[in-house]
């Protein structure tokens, strides 16, 4: 072998290293993506709170003057009530804070949803810290049952004083993998 | 080069023939350059993009200029013999440095408005922004008003079998009302794709993300009507749902909702009433015309394979397809662009509908669909 | 040696030769034969959009096709036409310039290039499928391309992933052929910089490509398997399918235009008679370019309600990748100063490509402000932008390249005059349709639109009409290249008085082999950075 075929071999290997590299990073990107939102809050999901997180946030509870904004919406085609029961509160920055919404299915067949949440401005987000969410699971919805279901959350002392106003939207969508109950419902 | 001609003169004369005589439209301010709108922030984003504009065209005449003139100066019949210089550090980082420098100057009025537009708290009105294929949805939150906002240019007119209107695809069937002089905030979101709700006038443009909430603001000074587009793309009809925004006084806009809610009102009751086919087939015409004809065509004739066609339709000649007609028009078909209307559509609208398409060009269901089947069949009231 | 004996035998004839070259100079003239055929195909695509934008209303064709119209005309420009064009310039002239008998690869070579027409026979199959072709924007974002995309963007997908395979490919070929294959006495800092651009353009690829893998391939799976990645639905993010893009698709606009940087780096100091100012200054420049290139993404994203921070940092980073740029188009300048200038048809499109490339990047500075670009996005300003950059940037330094080499090709000058009327009349069309496009997105009109609004009548008509003088003259393009082939004025080894490099040492036309021999090379002589 001649050191030039060498030198190209050598070369192939460390190029097959990069693209072996840049194809684990792409894997790891989509994880990377959701720990850079959690941090960052760039897509405006809610934190789901862990117990130093929420000590962190639990050290100073102020008073000031914060609106909370409910706002829920109905995936295409699924027939369920969806309601916030307060549309606005004042929560306690710096402490826990209580509210409810009701599902109602309005089919005849029972229904497995899922309900995605989102908060607006996305600085907002990291600050918003979710203990108890009807949201971190999927839920069965009987044939015309109605819930009511609770959320509890707390909002971090160091969310930014520019914040007044901050929205969380819930969208109830059917769980696509469940063929028996979504199949029904999406028709 | 004959043929190229040929080819070229062609073309420009055969649009002429079919050319009909057009309105002149309407425009946003300026037909060539960034409309100044109607807010303080339009304004302001209005002249930094005049600022910089004017920077750019600075630095490309220098730049042109120097070039230009180097081209004219030093041409082979005028510069036999080309100097040997080919670098120079004190030049070189001169060049580097001046560009910083301009830039910096750019990004410092840039910042503060960015923070400004930032600044959504205090609003006084707060209108959840709904994107749909292919129409917007406003809902007045905490004011219980919400409705649908559809293109309202006819058919015949982006057909070019009629004259265009001065609003000519800028036009909707139910304009957003927002009160002047006050701070309105909107919170985005969509039910299908990525939709953007833009309004040049308004200096707002933002995404509308399924499944995601964005916010945007405005404080609108002058009444008046303010128009825009959709601006991500979204489909067959991306070009077709445009937004406008009629601002009002404060008394106007209560006297909008008021009358909004008493609308609301009358249709809920108008559901519990027997209608008579007449009355069906009058509001069918005009929700299948908003709603179905752009893919179905407004002759039922459809434009296969994608859009079937509705007229001779077997679900709808027959007695038996009724249910499963009215479950379509409900639910829509996955996997096909055919939309599930029953989050859109009230149950008259949807019993109207779906008793013109059996009774219409040809059709001969005979059937008649009352509202309360509707309601009925979605589980209760709606 | 090994290249040696490979081809110590006859070649095959007729097309089976054409099927089996191993050469890298018939690789890239099948790599160049290609980009031309892309280029009409795309070009047609494109001229059937400006028909249907000609005036406001439907005439010609439907929402549905228009829609598949822009999607495959981006597609294919892209990756069917720039891309290969500088793949096949790359191959023709990188071994020439450093010295190399051919490529380090050169069977790789060969299967490189034939994915390419695989790839674009299924991505155009799709237009005959049901439901039609992708109409989803040539940056198909989700969900629009996954749940609500027609049933053919599984075939789109498996066309991306040869498309990629093929550039990935051509890309590690060329890593390994500058880094192995110069001749003796040749460092870094002695290539030209048609070779360097390319260098830092393939380590982009090999960057790159595998994040527009990943992200088609998650898009597959969504469509066919049930994930969500993009889908909210099922909790995923559609505004990940867009960070995962733009992170690909932010370095590939900067593939498509650091070769050009190149050739233009080449011929002002040929047709200046000077040396190219500040070598290392390009160098470096590009290199930044190319490093900063991966910081930026998220300006294409600056509607989609980033937080501030995000906003801020992205709009400071896209200023920042300017002063690079600038810092080019001065050196070009400087070259030019003081020069003994001549105008052969190279040059002229060399200095238009510097005066419309600079227009685009102007315009790309005002994008990246971000309040600024609130109104701009998705408008045609931002059409004008990338096209000011891409088509006369882009393109234009793409022909200029061709008619640079076309002698040491063929053997042959290509034709002055019909040159000349090429580029006067491309020049003209080229800006005649791009240009208004400033305006009417400024004044409002939104891209990707099948039919617009009355204000935007006026400006629309140009731009259709200098489409098609644009688009009609390219033909003189085919003309002069048929007749360069077959003849024309014969041309020495080097046929521009003031051109320098390893390329103008061999015959005219460049015989099959050349390079056998190392040549010899002697920095202080012959290096563009010398004293
Ligand atoms: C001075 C350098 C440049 C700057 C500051 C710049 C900035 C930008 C910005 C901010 C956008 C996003 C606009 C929007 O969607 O609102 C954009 C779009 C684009 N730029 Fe540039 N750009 C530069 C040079 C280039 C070059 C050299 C190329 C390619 C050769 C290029 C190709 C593109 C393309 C293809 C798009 C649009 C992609 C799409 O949405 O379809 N740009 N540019
Ligand atoms: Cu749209
Ligand atoms: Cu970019």
């Amino acid at each position: 072998m001649s050191e030039q075929q060498r030198g190209v071999r050598k070369t192939l290997w460390q190029l097959s290293g990069l693209l072996v590299l840049m194809v684990i990073f792409t894997i790891a990107l989509v994880p990377l993506y959701d720990v850079f939102c959690e941090v960052t809050g760039l897509n405006g999901k809610p934190r789901r709170v862990d117990d130093a997180a929420l000590q962190a946030a639990l050290s100073r509870s102020q008073q000031r003057p914060l609106q909370m904004q409910f706002v829920t919406r109905v995936g295409q085609g699924l027939p369920v009530q969806f309601r916030s029961q307060q549309a606005a509160q004042r929560p306690v920055v710096g402490g826990r804070n209580q509210t409810h919404f009701t599902f109602e299915n309005q089919s005849d067949t029972d229904l497995l949803v899922r309900t995605v949440p989102s908060i607006s401005p996305p600085e907002a987000s990291p600050h918003i810290l979710k203990i108890e969410c009807f949201c971190f699971q999927e839920m069965v919805l009987k044939a015309g049952e109605k819930k009511q279901v609770g959320l509890m959350y707390l909002v971090g002392a160091k969310l930014p004083d520019h914040v007044a106003a901050v929205t969380l939207s819930y969208t109830v969508y059917p769980v696509a993998d469940a063929p028996a109950v979504a199949e029904e419902a999406s028709l | 080069m004959r043929s190229v001609v040929g080819l070229l003169t062609i073309w420009l004369l055969w649009p002429l023939g079919v050319a009909a005589k057009e309105g002149e439209g309407v425009d946003y301010g300026s037909r060539w350059n960034m409309t100044t709108g109607v807010t303080e922030l339009s304004r302001e984003v209005h002249s930094l993009h005049m600022i910089i504009f004017a920077i750019c065209v600075a630095i490309a005449v220098v730049v042109f200029g120097v070039m230009f003139w180097s081209l004219i100066r030093y041409r082979r019949s005028q510069n036999k013999k080309s100097a040997h210089f080919h670098e120079s550090t004190a030049v070189e980082i001169l060049w580097t440095a001046i560009p910083v420098v301009i830039l910096v100057a750019m990004a410092v009025p840039a910042t503060a408005t960015l923070k400004k537009i930032y600044d959504a708290s205090e609003s006084e009105v707060d209108v959840l922004v709904t994107g749909y294929q292919w129409r917007w949805r406003y809902e007045y939150l905490n004011e219980g008003v919400s409705f649908f906002s559809n293109l309202s240019t006819p058919a015949e007119q982006i057909k070019n079998q009629q004259q265009k209107s001065d609003t000519y695809l800028l036009e909707v069937d139910e304009p957003l009302v927002v009160p002047v002089g006050t701070k309105v905030r909107f919170l985005l979101t969509s039910n299908d794709v990525i939709h953007s709700w833009w309004v040049p006038e308004l200096a707002v443009k933002k995404d509308a993300v399924p499944g995601f909430i964005n916010e945007s603001w405005t404080r609108i000074e002058e009444p008046g009507t303010y128009r825009g587009q959709c601006a991500e793309l979204c489909g067959r009809n991306h070009a077709f749902m445009p937004v406008e925004v009629k601002a009002v006084s404060q008394d106007e806009f209560q006297q909008f909702l008021a009358q909004k809610r008493a609308q609301a009102e009358a249709e809920k009751a108008s559901e519990s009433k027997q209608w008579s086919k007449d009355e069906l087939m009058a509001k069918g015409e005009q929700v299948y015309a908003t709603y179905c004809s752009a893919c179905h065509q407004p002759q039922g004739q459809g434009l296969p394979p994608a859009f079937p066609a509705l007229a001779g339709n077997a679900n709808m000649i027959e007695a038996s397809g009724l249910q499963g007609h009215i479950e379509r028009v409900l639910y829509g078909k996955s996997g096909t662009a055919m939309p599930g209307f029953a989050e859109t559509l009230s149950a008259a609208d949807i019993a109207a509908v779906v008793t013109y398409e059996r009774n219409a060009w040809g059709n001969d269901a005979g059937d008649v669909v009352q509202p309360e089947t509707i309601n009925t069949m979605l589980g209760g009231e709606k | 040696m090994q290249m040696q004996t490979e081809h110590a035998h006859e070649p095959p004839r007729g097309w089976m030769r054409w099927l089996l070259t191993t050469n890298h100079k018939e690789i890239g003239s099948l790599y160049l034969l290609f980009s031309l055929a892309m280029l009409f195909v795309g070009g047609i695509m494109a001229l059937i959009i400006r028909a249907e934008l000609f005036q406001p209303g439907l005439q010609l064709i439907q929402p549905e096709f228009f829609n598949q119209m822009t999607t495959m005309h981006g597609l294919i420009m892209v990756f069917g036409a720039v891309m290969p064009a500088f793949v096949g310039l790359a191959n023709w002239m990188i071994p020439l310039q450093i010295g190399a008998p051919d490529m380090a690869l050169p069977r790789l070579n060969n299967f490189s290039f034939w994915l390419l027409p695989i790839a674009f026979g299924l991505l155009l199959s799709t237009l005959w499928m049901e439901g039609g072709g992708p109409n989803f924007g040539w940056t198909f974002y989700a969900p629009l391309s996954t749940t609500y995309a027609p049933p053919s963007t599984s075939f789109f997908i498996l066309s991306i992933h040869i498309a990629g395979i093929s550039s990935i490919l051509g890309a590690i070929n060329i890593i390994a052929t500058i880094f192995n294959m110069r001749t003796p006495g040749m460092r870094l800092m002695d290539m030209s910089l048609f070779v360097w651009t390319w260098l830092i353009t393939a380590f982009l690829l090999v960057a790159v490509m595998p994040v527009l893998a990943g992200v088609v391939t998650m898009m597959l799976l969504d469509i066919n398997f049930g994930t969500s990645f993009f889908n909210a639905a099922g909790g995923g993010d559609p505004v990940l399918f867009q960070h995962l893009f733009w992170f690909f698709g932010h370095p590939e606009v900067y593939i498509m235009i650091l070769p050009a940087f190149g050739i233009v780096s080449l011929i002002v100091p040929t047709f200046a008679r000077k040396r190219l100012f500040g070598y290392r200054s390009m160098v470096y420049a590009t290199a930044s370019i190319a490093i900063l290139s991966f910081t930026v993404w998220a300006h294409h994203m600056f509607t989609v309600g980033l937080p501030l921070a995000a906003q801020l940092f992205f709009m400071y980073m896209t200023m920042l990748i300017a002063v690079p740029t600038g810092v080019k188009v001065f050196n070009w300048i400087a070259t030019l100063f003081r020069g003994s200038i001549s105008f052969e048809v190279p040059m002229l499109f060399a200095l238009a490509f510097i005066v419309q490339f600079t227009i685009g990047g102007l315009s790309g500075v005002m994008l990246a402000i971000v309040p600024a670009d609130y109104q701009y996005h998705d408008t045609y300003f931002v059409v004008a932008h990338f096209h000011y950059v891409l088509v006369p940037g882009a393109l234009f330094a793409i022909i200029a390249g061709v008619y640079y080499w076309l002698p040491k090709w063929t053997g042959f000058y290509p034709s002055e005059s019909l040159g000349k009327l090429h580029f006067w009349l491309s020049v003209i069309g080229v800006n005649l349709t791009f240009f208004p496009m400033h305006f009417s997105g400024l004044a409002g009109m939104p891209r990707r639109i099948p039919d617009y609004a009355l204000q935007f009548a006026d400006f629309n008509m140009v731009s259709s009409l200098g489409a098609f003088i644009f688009g009609l003259s390219q033909i003189l393009l085919l003309i002069v290249i048929y007749r360069c082939v077959k003849g024309g004025k014969p041309a020495p080894a080097k046929p521009w008085e003031g051109a320098e490099g390893l390329e103008w040492t061999v015959p005219s036309p460049a015989p099959l082999h050349t390079f056998e021999q190392p040549p010899v090379f002697d920095p202080q002589r012959d290096s563009p950075s010398r004293a």
